[in-house]
């Protein structure tokens, strides 16, 4: 009997050790995101230009790669969450489909590209008109 | 209590968090059963957890009140916002979110395993962020019209304080502080 009550003491004190990190964790976790966000709606963190880019005659205009890459990252981001809160107990992290990596990699490509293509060949071209 | 007399947070919370560390060793070492190895045990576990949380907690409302700034955290070189680093930010507080909910959630609670294609994830984001950023210094013109920031150094001759002031402007307008 006394053996078992200190078992139980024992485990109590662990499980209220474990129930206070994961909710201290938690909580400066969600503050840090949730800091971050309040600062992006009440404009603290400039989102202005995230959808623009810069031409060859200097002049800023809305960038279609910007656009889509917004997109994707936000629908694989919202996915992936999804995944997580409907299975949090599985074994690992939910993996993601070699589609969807080569999607990312394809949209960061249009991306790069078209930066690389503004900043390097645009000139260039301009130069030899 | 004058205002230069009166306490500020940044003072206030290791002070709590000093008493709440000695108050939570006398608890446990008189409240917790099992052998003295695990009463130490026990007793580390709440030291470390209080510590750390405080230490969180003062980063956290530093971020909240202003006082780390991060009003640039996405910004690019020469003003506007970066795509790649939004693209980053919020894959990190997702996956970082996702890992954590997964450790808790776990019985026994263990680290889960991470699929290579996260970690190709995170390695695509964070290249396009890296050659991004190169393509940029490679090419200065390529900043965006936005906000340019002028950082002025100023120095007191009579007790050799030096104070930065750093001023942000439209392109083309004058600067205000």
């Amino acid at each position: 009997m006394a053996g078992g009550n200190l078992s139980s003491t024992v485990d109590f004190d662990m499980l209220l050790l474990t129930r206070l990190t994961f909710l201290a964790v938690s909580f400066l976790t969600l503050g840090f995101a949730a800091v971050v966000l309040l600062q992006i709606v009440m404009g603290r963190i400039s989102l202005e230009g995230l959808l623009d880019t810069k031409d060859d005659r200097g002049r800023m205009s809305f960038s279609p790669a910007r656009l889509q890459l917004l997109i994707f990252t936000v629908a694989v981001a919202g996915r992936y969450l999804h995944a997580v809160f409907v299975n949090p107990g599985q074994g690992s992290l939910p993996s993601l489909p070699v589609s969807v990596i080569a999607a990312l990699g394809g949209s960061h490509a249009v991306y790069l590209g078209g930066k690389a293509f503004t900043s390097f060949i645009q000139p260039l071209l301009k130069n030899l008109e | 209590m004058s205002e230069l007399n009166r306490p500020s947070w940044s003072t206030l919370i290791p002070l709590a968090s000093f008493f709440l560390a000695i108050a939570a060793v006398a608890i446990v070492y008189f409240s917790a059963g099992g052998d003295p190895l695990y009463r130490l045990k026990i007793v580390v576990g709440y030291v470390i957890l209080i510590i750390l949380f405080f230490f969180g907690l003062m980063v956290l409302i530093a971020m909240a009140s202003g006082k780390i700034d991060l009003s640039l955290i996405l910004a690019e070189a020469g003003g506007g916002a970066s795509i790649s680093r939004f693209q980053l930010l919020l894959f990190t507080i997702v996956i970082a979110f996702s890992l954590f909910l997964m450790i808790v959630s776990s019985n026994p609670m263990k680290f889960p395993d991470i699929p290579t294609g996260i970690l190709t994830l995170l390695g695509i984001s964070a290249s396009t962020y890296a050659v991004s950023k190169g393509i940029q210094a490679s090419n200065p013109g390529l900043a965006k019209k936005g906000t340019e920031q002028t950082t002025t150094t100023v120095t007191d001759p009579a007790t050799g304080h030096t104070q930065v002031t750093t001023t942000s402007k439209p392109s083309g307008q004058a600067p205000t502080q």
